[in-house]
């Protein structure tokens, strides 16, 4: 796994996953709210399902470089690495 | 939940710019070289019964979309399951026509840009679209649809000067299997993927209207795809064609007509936005239906902001650099669609025409009632 090489390299990284997750935080609490409020608890489960992985996983991009996309994932999975 | 209908010429204009998408940016059928115009000639005509196919499940029962026939069909258990394989694939589908977007976009444009930022910027473009609904984004098309027509026109009639006969030459010279394999990469990417349409567009009861709007828009968009791949193509020769992961930007970017019209290549680049934009957010769409579907709920919208930001986070993932998209697009794609694309929609025709004879023979029974109880 790589690391950051500079200071400015992580700041760009945080800037725009952080402008990621404020965003789809903000739409999550709003819709989150209004399901809870119809009443609609199996759809509001589902969505807070979805969704607080999605954030989570969002933070944790933000703290990487250099992770294995899920082509390189399933290529070392199935063993046919690119020569 | 609501039923979003659209005209004929909607869902023709849709299947235009579906398939037109992102096969006008990328390098299609490289396999078949100079002879790419007998490769897409040839995944048109191998395409044909399988829209027809697509035609006949859906007018085998009228007023439903892919989801309700498979639980109609299938039973619960089995039809959301089924469902949630095509929301799968359209999920799947979107993230990948997504991240030829944002590299395009990338290299092209905005090379110093993180490639996430375009690809923010369209999934929630495509979020906003599927939370509007169907009619939104047909009426869109319609509004891109002679943008586009006007654009290509202007393009293809700027470079004319620079098309090359000679590139296209031998024709069908010993190529054989290279045309084959291209037809089949061209079947299973675009025109196999009309598939989708199958999920969100509810049939009329007759057969022959779904057969009329499957073929115009595959007569059309194929039409659209062998004229610009064939001039592509004339225009760099077949080894830049190959060589480049969008040559038709690299083709347009030659456009010099008396040395004040130049850099004319923003229009294949507006062209590729918006057909882009009707591609993803068509997919998303599919998959936000299939997965409220297979989840049992009655509405999708709700799902649009959650499955936006997993669709993100795919996409971004998806592929490290351009080449590997590459290379999972010539070595991979044509065998994870093939069930979806082909093989479930056989067994489905089969299992559909079976329980219609059946229904046939008992007249007291009526499956389309049977379900709504």
């Amino acid at each position: 796994m790589l690391s950051f090489q500079n200071r400015q390299e992580l700041v760009n990284e945080l800037e725009y996953h952080y402008f990621i997750f404020v965003l789809f935080s903000f739409f999550g609490l709003v819709e989150a709210r209004q399901l809870y409020r119809q009443k609609q608890r199996k759809e509001l489960a589902f969505y807070l399902f979805l969704l607080l992985p999605g954030l989570v996983f969002t933070v944790y991009m933000a703290t990487q470089v250099g992770l294995l996309s899920i082509a390189e994932r399933l290529d070392f999975w199935l063993g046919r690495m690119p020569q | 939940m609501r039923r979003e209908l659209l005209s004929f010429k909607q869902i023709v204009y849709l299947l235009i710019l579906f398939i037109t998408g992102s096969t006008i940016i990328l390098p299609v059928g490289t396999e078949a070289k100079q002879d790419i115009w007998a490769a897409v000639i040839l995944a048109i005509v191998m395409t044909v019964p399988m829209v027809l196919v697509y035609a006949r499940i859906l007018s085998l029962f009228p007023e439903r979309n892919l989801l309700e026939i498979n639980e109609q069909i299938l039973g619960k258990i089995v039809g959301r399951f089924i469902n949630f394989m095509f929301a799968f694939y359209a999920f799947t589908l979107c993230a990948l026509v997504l991240d030829n977007f944002g590299q395009f976009i990338n290299v092209t444009a905005m090379p110093e840009t993180p490639l996430a930022i375009p690809m923010v910027i369209l999934c929630l473009l495509a979020l906003w679209a599927t939370k509007e609904g169907l009619e939104v984004i047909a009426r869109s098309g319609e509004i891109y649809f002679p943008i586009i027509v006007f654009a290509a026109a202007f393009t293809f009639l700027f470079l004319t000067p620079n098309l090359n006969i000679q590139r296209l030459q031998p024709p069908l010279h010993q190529n054989s299997e290279g045309i084959v394999s291209a037809a089949l990469h061209l079947f299973s990417f675009p025109f196999a993927e009309t598939v989708i349409f199958m999920m969100i567009i509810y049939s009329s009861k007759k057969t022959k209207a779904m057969t009329k709007v499957y073929l115009a828009g595959l007569v059309i968009g194929g039409a659209i795809i062998l004229l610009s791949v064939t001039s592509v193509m004339a225009v760099i020769g077949p080894e830049r064609y190959q060589a480049t992961y969008f040559p038709a930007y690299l083709a347009v970017q030659t456009i010099n007509v008396g040395d004040f019209l130049q850099r004319v290549e923003v229009v294949v680049f507006l062209i590729a936005i918006f057909a882009g934009f009707t591609k993803i957010s068509l997919c998303f769409y599919a998959a936000c239906k299939g997965f409220s579907n297979a989840l049992g709920c009655k509405e999708y919208p709700f799902l649009a902001v959650p499955l936006g930001l997993l669709e993100f986070l795919f996409a971004a993932n998806l592929f490290n650099n351009t080449k590997q998209m590459a290379r999972w697009a010539s070595e991979v794609y044509l065998y994870f669609a093939f069930p979806f694309q082909v093989a479930l929609p056989l067994i489905l025709w089969i299992v559909g025409e079976v329980k219609q004879r059946g229904r046939q023979g008992s007249p007291e029974v009526d499956l389309h009632d049977e379900s709504q109880g």
